[in-house]
């Protein structure tokens, strides 16, 4: 294959990246914050300047959303890239940030909103980070692999092929109708609720199960048969909930990192504008 | 909103012909030569008369003294017939590197930007003249630039080289096994080609026996002598021995041609089942009287394993099996038997070389560094990782269970596979999107697919080695690039017979309904049935910075990996 | 995309969907086929998250930016937009303001936002005035508009003086001024940070922005600052006051505990100890050195022995002469008379040939030309006697520069100089004819010399005599020292000038104070000098008091003690006045008998003869009428002017610590030299330094330069008559309040007096010995205490107990006047 196209890949240890990116991101941190001491030692207007290299961080970041609707330019670098600066250019802006403010939370109500907002967005930002770093491996453990979209389709269509099933039952035994209606179909189709939402686990899938399991004796082995379906159509309902649980968290936190940061920016700009027209100082 | 179907007619095979120039004289003068003139044209279905398969899928080539007419390396669809003079076939080139064919043209940074706005915003607009009789333009499937070489025997190894006279056929090797051209073929004087695009040579064959076999022994001939010319084990052979050695090899062919029925059929087999599906090539423990070249396909190297069998690697094109017991042998004077099996993985062409011939020619030339290390002793040859990597000869090799599956589905096939690492990938599906930002909004692939430990093969375009979709298309809609092989379908050709899509062992073809700028589907006049078309991966081909998709991956979750060699695969993964 | 694909949910053959890629951001339509029949065909919608996320975006960022419109339009727009709280100061100046209150420190509270966003761009149009200048609209009190912007708000000029001042290791050397480097224009708002809360101190200052400047980097106080001295505490005090014998030997004796705080009081708004008073503070034992000095009296003049008969065989006419002042040469020239005849130009050869303190006796009979001086001199002495007895001594003191209230202070002896006059010279007095040559005082002090006034006066004198008796006496209640009253009677004099009527009885009335005032204002000035403000009936400090008098004095103790008590419940009460008059005149008529002969050649001091024959029947002069007086006579313990007829003397006695007499003589000779007498300034400076001199004031009151520099006898001196502090209380660079060290430290916790005795470092001993020295030398001045320094400080000054940074004893803006005590080039 022609590697004018795609050229095969360099070997780079994932762990030497993140160990070099520590480094230099240590290294800029520090010349900051000498920086920032000087100006304030020398009685020079420091927050000037921290207030201005934290405006300057935080566009970089809100860059990295825009990047994104930009797949085609090749000048602009491979996002996996721009994930690493994004991350570590993040992370910095809370030193930067307790420069600014000089590590004491401010005192003016539109200082406390703006803080408030960047506290959001970064905040979420590391909730995301750790989330983007744990999610997927529990999401691999799951055998299939949804998308989220096509979820509620799926799910959906278990609820069917379950109905099916018990509707193509033959009259005279309604055991496995009965426990259908009263909690197979509630558990189908029903929602999981916060507390899944939350903190996904498998144990009411497991509770169903065992009262199935516990009904066998009951049932003619053609009628064990179409409820080991109806478990293991419970258990890839289960694996649906969860990885919609997981996903959804997965895309979640985005939402508010997004949304907030349009009103950091908005709330910055104000705070910029109002900074210079109220400065101090001869002039 | 009331739909308002565009209706066109149903697209046909020849709707747009190789050539608009085969004129009705030009015809009758090819039906005087042969081999056109000894075929019997009742042989022919009506659907395919003799005559419309030429029209439709020849072309009159002239070329001029010292034009180049195909280039080794390149990757070519169709086979040629000299009508009239003299040429050059040359299998080795002085310096390959510089005498490589330009890229397709890429979009400029502009243009890559300016298709984010002219996007439209309905899903598989195909833009076509509106006239429902002429619904295709007409346009040339094959960019041809004229080449002239200057200085032939400064770019061409011309001891080995071969004169191609009237009449003869060159071109059908890589036409018909869809790999790359193995010769470079020079026009000396000025010369007329019929140039046969390899669907209609696939029909011609079919239905002319005689022309079948003629084509059938030269691919052997041309492709046993190409090969062995190109083997690097061989290179200080002269080309006097060469023959001798081409002379007494044997070209074996395992497999069937289109092998997805068969691949479709074993994978619903029992998983011990499945094997036995793959033609044995080597069995374990037999005589070892002969050195195996892999020409084509994909082999894999099994031992015995408790009840089964296991892959310790698999081979591809150009490698060789056996010489590590062949030179053991030779050395210690033992007779040891083959370490390992041979099967065949998909459509093999294998050549088999005697031992004898190799021990008197071979071996003696080649120096200690090249001859690979003896055998352990038998002893130790139980079970164990450490055992099959030492009976392995090759760069390591994933460990087994990601190797059973990755031979078992034939995913080594692909040299450009996308490879998902799960425990990375957070779904954010923005390699999707990006996907459908080069592709004017129409994503053109599935996050979808096999899934090994923790690696998800999606279920996008691999651009095969041995390219399976190719075989059945009737247009040539779907074919490699010229230059890199990277294999795209022709909207402007394809008429959505769904062949492509049905060969696809993976999947990765997809026929979608396809609407007007306007968002209005485009339905058949007759039926009113959408008109469909195959839809792949064309990795970005015309994007700078290649496949999107890669590059859009946050994570560095996402790749598109050469499995062919599974080097690279491997220490990826292992990063 | 809000249009959901058509293609989407349609199928081809055999189920397969028409759109089998999955489009992320786009909704989609899924129809699922019925399974079995009865089932209806199911459309599911799947909707995209990028259309929820969308819409969660624009909620929240339409939420901010409504909120924010919200602030900018409510009327709490100032609250919310402010970076903070302003300091309590600020916002009471500020909250009557109202809305616009911003632009009274930032211009740009009166344009509006197109006009601030162009400041981000530099454009500074929103904001025509600084804030600084704002700030400064206010503060140019205290800070000179036109130096706020330079370091310490001072002129470059200064700093750079201050610094080389100032590079001397004494003081916080290493100073690199930024106006060597960069001149930088340093906004109030540099350090003086608001908005952050109310209670935030606007003045903190961090120890890194002080060594911006100040280039001797340490890394604290204890660690590294410079070496210093606190000049305050070595400086010599006005009083000169040994602790270390007070300490060791006195107070023991006196079984009295030496306590700091006994005199040193704390001075809030000052922020340095006061001395008490000393009543308060040294009377118990030094009322009595200064009666037992004062007693011996300061001879203002003694008219010498003659022998007229030699003095005319010679040729020398002096006029008339007392008889008894009359036979072999004696008598003394004494300094103040020598230094009051050195006005007279006639007598510039005489006192050539008599210096000060001139022993008559010493007079060679045989040189006619010694004789020839001596009669100038006696001359002289007659004129000086008429011009005394004209004009009062402060007057022919001639101390320009002595304010009104100086000489009103300094009492009168007028009375006194006329008895004299009228005594000695009775001719003189009644013909009211002048030996030749007499100068005429200035003003119309000649009219006094009319012989008429004599009787008056007699009269007027008895009148108002008469009128105490009867009528209750304008000095009834006061209980103040006499001086005082009799400084109150001097004022009365002071207004009442020029006319020569109302002087009379304003002489009469200071002269009987004068005389009045041995007697009675004893006891009672006693009683306030030994116990303070204690009820004056009180025996006991009589008794004490009596005690305290010389032993001679014992035999008279009775009679006191028979009067005090009456006179105790009397103190300031009507009788005073005639017993006060019979003692004065039973006082002089009783000098005036004692026999001559016996007093004539030994000097000895006046008030001894006045003790040794306390009850001799009074002779009654008869040529100037006076009041009877033959009671029994008082041993007095005399006080201020009176005249000794035995030796022919004017004295001044000093009878307790507030005398006035010698701030007026102080200045006096400050402007004798400032006239280029020096000589004769000299002359009586000396005697008044010596430590029998009356009074002996100059023991403890520390006299010259007090800045410690050398101090010469010569040189122009100030007296440091209260215990003021050398230098005005001014903000400079540093600053120290006792007040809360005192809440921990005992005094002597810092001040540790030098000297073997107490604990001190070799090196403190040094310095100690080396003061000392200079002390006795008289060169220097300096305290008895070990220099304080940093050491001291350290202490407690250091990381993790007392405050240690700069600004604990730092200012950094410091007084303009304060620059001027440093005799620095003042702003202005």
């Amino acid at each position: 294959m022609d590697s004018r196209i795609n050229r095969p890949i360099a070997r780079r240890l994932l762990s030497r990246r993140r160990l070099k990116n520590l480094v230099w991101t240590g290294l800029a941190l520090t010349l900051f914050s000498l920086a920032v001491r000087y100006l304030d030692d020398n009685l020079y207007e420091s927050s000037t300047f921290s207030g201005w290299a934290l405006t300057a961080a935080i566009i970089v970041l809100a860059a990295f959303h825009w990047r994104k609707k930009i797949p085609v330019l090749a000048v602009l670098g491979s996002a996996a890239g721009w994930m690493q600066f994004h991350i570590y250019l993040g992370l910095s802006t809370f030193v930067m940030f307790g420069w600014h403010v000089h590590w004491s939370f401010p005192t003016g109500k539109l200082e406390q909103a703006l803080s408030l907002a960047y506290l959001l967005v970064g905040g979420s930002g590391v909730f995301g980070l750790y989330l983007t770093r744990t999610t997927p491996r529990r999401l691999a453990a799951i055998q299939r692999q949804f998308i989220y979209e096509q979820i509620p389709l799926l799910r959906r269509e278990v609820g069917r092929r379950a109905r099916q099933l018990v509707l193509a039952e033959p009259a005279g035994n309604e055991i496995l109708a009965r426990i259908y209606v009263n909690r197979v179909a509630g558990f189908l189709e029903g929602p999981r609720g916060w507390t899944f939402a939350w903190w996904p686990n498998g144990s009411n899938c497991r509770k169903l199960i065992g009262e199935l399991v516990s009904l066998d004796r009951y049932l003619a082995p053609a009628q064990r048969e179409t409820s080991r379906q109806l478990m293991s159509l419970i258990r890839e309902k289960d694996d649906l909930d969860y990885h919609e649980a997981l996903q959804g968290r997965l895309k979640g936190w985005q939402f508010l990192h997004i949304a907030m940061t349009y009103s950091l920016l908005t709330l910055m700009v104000v705070h910029i504008v109002m900074a210079h027209a109220f400065a101090g100082g001869w002039r | 909103m009331n739909l308002v179907l565009r209706q066109i007619e149903k697209p046909q095979r020849w709707d747009q012909p190789f050539a608009p120039d085969m004129d009705e004289p030009a015809l009758d003068r090819l039906l005087q030569i042969e081999p056109f003139r000894s075929m019997r044209a009742e042989s022919f279905p009506p659907h395919l008369p003799l005559r419309e398969i030429l029209r439709n899928d020849c072309r009159i080539r002239v070329c001029h003294p010292s034009e180049l007419v195909i280039r080794q390396g390149d990757y070519g669809n169709s086979a040629f017939l000299i009508l009239e003079g003299r040429l050059l076939a040359a299998l080795r080139l002085r310096n390959p590197d510089t005498f490589q064919t330009p890229l397709p043209p890429q979009k400029g940074w502009l243009q890559s930007v300016a298709q984010l706005w002219s996007r439209s915003r309905f899903p598989e607009v195909r833009r076509r003249a509106d006239s429902a009789d002429q619904p295709f333009t007409i346009q040339q499937t094959e960019r041809q630039a004229r080449v002239f070489l200057q200085d032939i025997p400064g770019t061409l190894e011309l001891d080995g080289s071969q004169a191609l006279e009237e009449g003869m056929i060159f071109g059908e090797l890589s036409a018909l096994s869809r790999s790359p051209r193995t010769a470079t073929v020079v026009s000396q004087t000025s010369s007329r080609l019929l140039e046969i695009r390899w669907q209609g040579l696939r029909d011609l064959m079919k239905f002319d026996p005689s022309l079948r076999q003629r084509i059938d022994q030269l691919y052997r001939e041309n492709g046993l002598r190409n090969h062995l010319q190109q083997t690097p084990l061989l290179e200080q052979m002269s080309a006097a021995e060469i023959e001798q050695i081409a002379a007494q090899t044997e070209f074996q062919s395992f497999g069937e041609y289109l092998w997805t029925p068969t691949f479709r059929k074993a994978a619903e087999a029992d998983v011990a089942a499945r094997i036995e599906q793959e033609p044995v090539i080597v069995q374990q423990g037999e005589y070892v009287n002969e050195l195996l070249l892999i020409r084509g396909g994909f082999v894999r190297v099994t031992r015995q394993h408790g009840e089964g069998e296991q892959t310790i690697e698999y081979l591809g094109k150009g490698q060789v099996f056996g010489l590590r017991e062949l030179v053991h042998n030779w050395r210690t004077g033992e007779q040891r038997p083959w370490q390992l099996s041979l099967r065949a993985v998909g459509y093999v062409d294998i050549l088999r070389i005697p031992t004898k011939l190799v021990e008197e020619l071979l071996l003696p030339r080649l120096d200690v560094k090249q001859l690979p290390p003896p055998l352990p002793p038998v002893s130790s040859q139980l079970g164990g990782e450490n055992q099959q990597r030492r009976l392995a000869h090759r760069e390591p090799m994933p460990e087994t269970k990601l190797l059973e599956g990755i031979v078992e589905h034939r995913l080594m096939n692909g040299t450009q596979a996308m490879v998902i690492d799960l425990h990375r990938c957070t779904r954010c599906d923005d390699c999707v999107r990006a996907c459908a930002a080069t592709h004017d909004g129409n994503p053109r692939f599935v996050r979808e697919g096999l899934v090994l430990d923790q690696w998800m093969f999606a279920s996008a375009c691999m651009h095969c080695q041995d390219p399976v979709c190719m075989i059945g298309c009737p247009t040539g809609a779907i074919a490699r690039e010229n230059s890199t092989g990277i294999i795209s379908i022709n909207e402007q050709t394809c008429i959505g017979c769904g062949m492509c899509a049905n060969s696809c062992p993976y999947g990765s073809i997809k026929m979608v309904a396809i609407n007007d700028p306007s968002g209005e589907p485009i339905v058949e006049k007759s039926n009113g049935l959408p008109i469909l078309q195959a839809t792949k991966c064309n990795l970005c081909i015309d994007q700078t910075g290649g496949p999107a998709c890669q590059r859009a991956c946050p994570h560095d979750a996402l790749i598109r990996i050469d499995l062919t060699h599974p080097a690279e695969f491997t220490q990826w993964i292992g990063r | 995309m809000t249009t959901i694909p058509r293609a989407t949910g349609r199928e081809g053959e055999g189920g397969m969907p028409l759109d089998p890629y999955q489009r992320p951001d786009q909704d989609r339509e899924v129809v699922l086929k019925a399974l079995h029949e009865g089932e209806q065909d199911e459309l599911v919608r799947l909707p995209s998250n990028r259309r929820i996320r969308r819409t969660i975006v624009l909620a929240v960022w339409g939420f901010t930016f409504g909120s924010l419109l919200l602030a900018f339009s409510s009327p709490a727009r100032n609250e919310l937009l402010a970076p903070g709280p302003l300091t309590n100061h600020h916002a009471q100046i500020l909250a009557g303001m109202g809305g616009d209150r911003c632009a009274a420190c930032h211009s740009a509270g009166n344009s509006n936002w197109l006009a601030w966003t162009r400041t981000v761009f530099g454009d500074n149009t929103a904001c025509p005035t600084s804030q600084s200048e704002l700030c400064l609209n206010c503060h140019r009190q205290s800070i000179d508009p036109a130096l706020a912007a330079n370091p310490h708000a001072l002129e470059i000029e200064q700093l750079r003086e201050l610094t080389h001042k100032h590079e001397a290791p004494f003081r916080t050397a290493g100073l690199e001024l930024p106006v060597d480097r960069e001149l930088r224009q340093l906004a109030c708002s540099t350090c003086h940070v608001e908005h952050h809360g109310a209670l935030v101190d606007l003045t903190a200052m961090s120890d890194q922005q002080c060594q911006t400047c100040h280039a001797q980097r340490h890394r604290s106080f204890e660690d590294g600052h410079p070496e210093f001295q606190l000049v305050g505490a070595q400086l010599p005090s006005a009083i000169r006051f040994d602790h270390q014998t007070h300490l060791q030997k006195y107070f023991p004796e006196g079984r009295r505990e030496f306590a700091c705080a006994a005199c040193h009081h704390g001075d809030s708004e000052r922020n340095v100890m006061r001395l008490g008073s000393f009543e308060a503070m040294c009377s118990s034992c030094h009322e009595q050195t200064i009666r037992t000095t004062g007693q011996q009296g300061l001879v203002l003049l003694e008219l010498p022995l003659l022998d007229l008969e030699r003095l005319k065989s010679a040729g020398h006419e002096v006029g008339s002469w007392p008889a008894g002042a009359r036979g072999d040469f004696g008598g003394r020239l004494h300094p103040m008379t020598w230094s009051l005849l050195a006005k007279d130009p006639e007598l510039a050869a005489a006192l050539k040939a008599f210096p000060a303190g001139f022993d008559f006796s010493e007079v060679d009979p045989g040189s006619t030309e010694q004789l020839g001086h001596l009669a100038e001199l006696a001359k002289g002495m007659k004129r000086l006697l008429l011009e005394l007895s004209a004009r009062d001594f402060r007057d022919v003191m001639e101390a320009p520069s002595s304010s009104a209230v100086e000489r009103a202070s300094a009492p009168s002896g007028l009375q006194v100089f006329r008895d004299a006059t009228a005594q000695w010279f009775p001719e003189m007095a009644n013909q009211g004819k002048f030996a030749t040559g007499l100068p005429t005082p200035a003003g119309s002090g000649q009219s006094d010399f009319e012989p008429i006034w004599l009787p008056e006066s007699a009269i007027l004198a008895r009148w108002l005599l008469d009128q105490e008796l009867l009528a209750p006496n304008p000095l009834i209640g006061k209980v103040s020292p006499t001086a005082t009253s009799g400084s109150a009677a001097g004022q009365q004099a002071e207004t009442s000038k020029p006319e020569s009527q109302a002087q009379a009885p304003a002489d009469a009335g200071s002269s009987r104070q004068v005389i009045r005032q041995p007697a009675i204002t004893n006891p009672a000035a006693q009683v306030d000098d030994y116990s303070g403000r204690e009820g004056i009936t009180k025996p006991a400090p009589l008794r004490n008091s009596q005690s305290s008098l010389p032993a001679a004095n014992a035999d008279d103790t009775s009679e006191l003690l028979a009067v005090n008590p009456l006179q105790g419940q009397k103190a300031g009460g009507v009788t005073q006045p005639d017993l006060g008059l019979e003692e004065q005149s039973s006082a002089h008529q009783t000098d005036s008998i004692t026999n001559l002969g016996q007093q004539r050649n030994q000097h000895a001091p006046p008030h001894k003869a006045a003790v040794n024959q306390p009850s001799q029947a009074p002779a009654i002069e008869p040529v100037f009428p006076l009041p009877v007086t033959n009671q029994i006579a008082q041993p007095a313990i005399l006080r201020g002017w009176s005249r000794d007829d035995r030796s022919y003397r004017l004295v001044y006695y000093v009878a307790d610590h507030s005398d006035s007499l010698w701030p007026a003589l102080q200045h006096w000779l400050n402007s004798l030299e400032d006239a280029g007498k020096s000589e004769s300034a000299l002359v009586l400076r000396q005697s008044l330094h010596l430590p029998t001199a009356a009074g002996a004031c100059f023991s403890c009151h520390r006299t010259g330069d007090q800045s410690g520099a050398p101090r010469t006898v010569t040189a122009r001196e100030r007296v440091g008559w209260t215990s003021e502090l050398r230098r005005p209380e001014l903000k400079g660079f540093t600053r120290f309040s006792h007040a809360p060290h005192l809440l921990q430290l005992q005094c002597t916790g810092c001040h540790q007096l030098a000297g073997p005795e107490t604990g001190s470092t070799p090196a403190q001993l040094a310095s100690w010995q080396r003061a000392e020295q200079a002390n006795e030398e008289g060169t220097v001045e300096s305290s008895d205490f070990n220099p304080l320094g940093r050491a001291t400080c350290v202490q407690c000054h250091q990381q993790n107990q007392a405050a240690s940074s700069c600004t604990t004893c730092h200012h950094y803006h410091v007084d303009q006047n304060w620059l001027r005590v440093l005799d620095l080039k003042s702003g202005d």
